[in-house]
């Protein structure tokens, strides 16, 4: 499968909305195995709120592996680059059972320091 | 019929972004008197206006309508520069004053109801990354509206604001800096935090510059879901003002934030703000603007 994104979203990728249009075409071909090849020749505004919508949330479903090896960016530029990496780095970090309980005793530590 | 209980609140001349935002705040909690109706801006004594007092003061005018109650400004009071000012960026055109925008170095003044993509782009590339102020591609110009971008976008999802999102800036030729502030009058980020950390029986006790911290850890967002994750925009936004001598400040609730070359620290504040400021600061020096630390 062949994306041009100028094509499909605009100048650029920005909003959430965007990326799960993007998340909705791309998903079922990885999910099938295919080689899923997207164009920003064009495109010149990159956000992460696009990002996480329309990549991020496939490592939900899909193993990382899977995505950088199926999914194929071209003609991206180096901000472009730099989102996408991040937005994958950041989805991989395993959120399920997130213990808000640990959390905020973590942060009332930190208060407690501050106040010692 | 009872007269309306009528404030004359006199803006002062301030010029320091922290003791702006007090005195803000301090105007915000004027709209919670039950008996005061009409708060009667006096410039008398305000001889300078930084953006963040135009997008806030906005803010404020719209809020005061919002409740039911008005802030009517008086022109006369005003100073020949203040008002120069004031006209040059939209501010006095928003509210009744007769005289039309023009350029120079201000950065308009904008309301936003609603999350308007283009609108937004374009005030970012053409009115604040100005072609006369500063001669970069338009990659470049792109990228750091990007950038700009999640400020906007974090203040429309987040902030549930009835009154909108406020910015204004100004461009400093003299510092060779570029400023934009963004106001929005909402729930804030403190208080977005602690209602997504709620499962927790002692939320309450985390005080709003943890919070705040809490909110700045690349990957963490109140809007993250065990499908999408979140949370990089501050971050991102972070990175960028330290890798190019910039500078971010926020506040929130009574929490502010500052992120520059030398890292992030995070302080109580004295006062408490209704919303989240952001104070966008960058140099436009001809330097090369860089977007991810080697």
């Amino acid at each position: 499968m062949k994306i041009q994104l100028l094509d499909l979203i605009g100048p650029r990728c920005i909003i959430a909305e965007d990326g799960q249009k993007l998340y909705d075409l791309v998903f079922p071909s990885l999910s099938r195995g295919e080689d899923v090849i997207l164009n920003f020749e064009g495109v010149k505004g990159f956000a992460s709120p696009f990002f996480n919508f329309a990549i991020g949330q496939l490592v939900s479903s899909l193993d990382i592996s899977v995505i950088r090896s199926k999914l194929h960016f071209l003609n991206i530029n180096e901000v472009g680059k730099i989102v996408v990496e991040r937005v994958l780095e950041n989805s991989s970090i395993q959120t399920t059972g997130v213990d808000f309980r640990k959390i905020v005793d973590e942060l009332l530590a930190m208060q407690q320091e501050e106040n010692d | 019929m009872a007269n309306p209980v009528y404030t004359i609140i006199k803006i002062p001349n301030i010029n320091e972004l922290s003791a702006d935002v007090e005195f803000i705040a301090a105007l915000f909690s004027c709209l919670k008197h039950p008996h005061a109706s009409i708060f009667y801006l006096d410039f008398a004594h305000c001889k300078f206006l930084g953006p963040f007092a135009v997008a806030a003061l906005g803010a404020f005018i719209r809020s005061a309508i919002d409740h039911g109650k008005s802030a009517p400004i008086l022109w006369q009071t005003l100073d020949r520069k203040v008002l120069s000012n004031l006209c040059q960026n939209g501010f006095a055109g928003s509210f009744g004053h007769t005289s039309p925008p023009w350029g120079g170095n201000s950065v308009p003044y904008k309301e936003y109801k609603v999350q308007d993509l283009n609108s937004i782009m374009s005030y970012l590339n053409d009115n604040l990354l100005k072609k006369d102020w500063i001669n970069f591609d338009e990659n470049v110009k792109e990228a750091i509206c990007g950038r700009l971008w999640e400020i906007f976008a974090n203040a429309f999802e987040h902030s549930k604001s009835l009154v909108g999102v406020f910015s204004c800036g100004q461009q400093y030729p003299v510092k060779k800096q570029l400023v934009l502030s963004v106001v929005d009058i909402g729930v804030g980020i403190p208080n977005k935090v602690r209602n997504f950390l709620d499962e927790s029986p002692r939320t309450n006790e985390l005080r709003d510059h943890v919070c705040l911290q809490w909110a700045f850890r690349s990957g963490n967002s109140t809007a993250a879901t065990v499908r999408v994750k979140r949370g990089l925009g501050l971050d991102l936004l972070r990175e960028f003002v330290a890798i190019n001598n910039g500078s971010l400040e926020i506040y929130s609730g009574k929490a502010r934030a500052v992120a520059d070359r030398n890292g992030l620290a995070f302080e109580e504040t004295r006062t408490f703000f209704p919303g989240t400021v952001v104070n966008f600061r960058m140099l436009c020096d001809g330097r090369v603007y860089k977007f991810a630390s080697s």
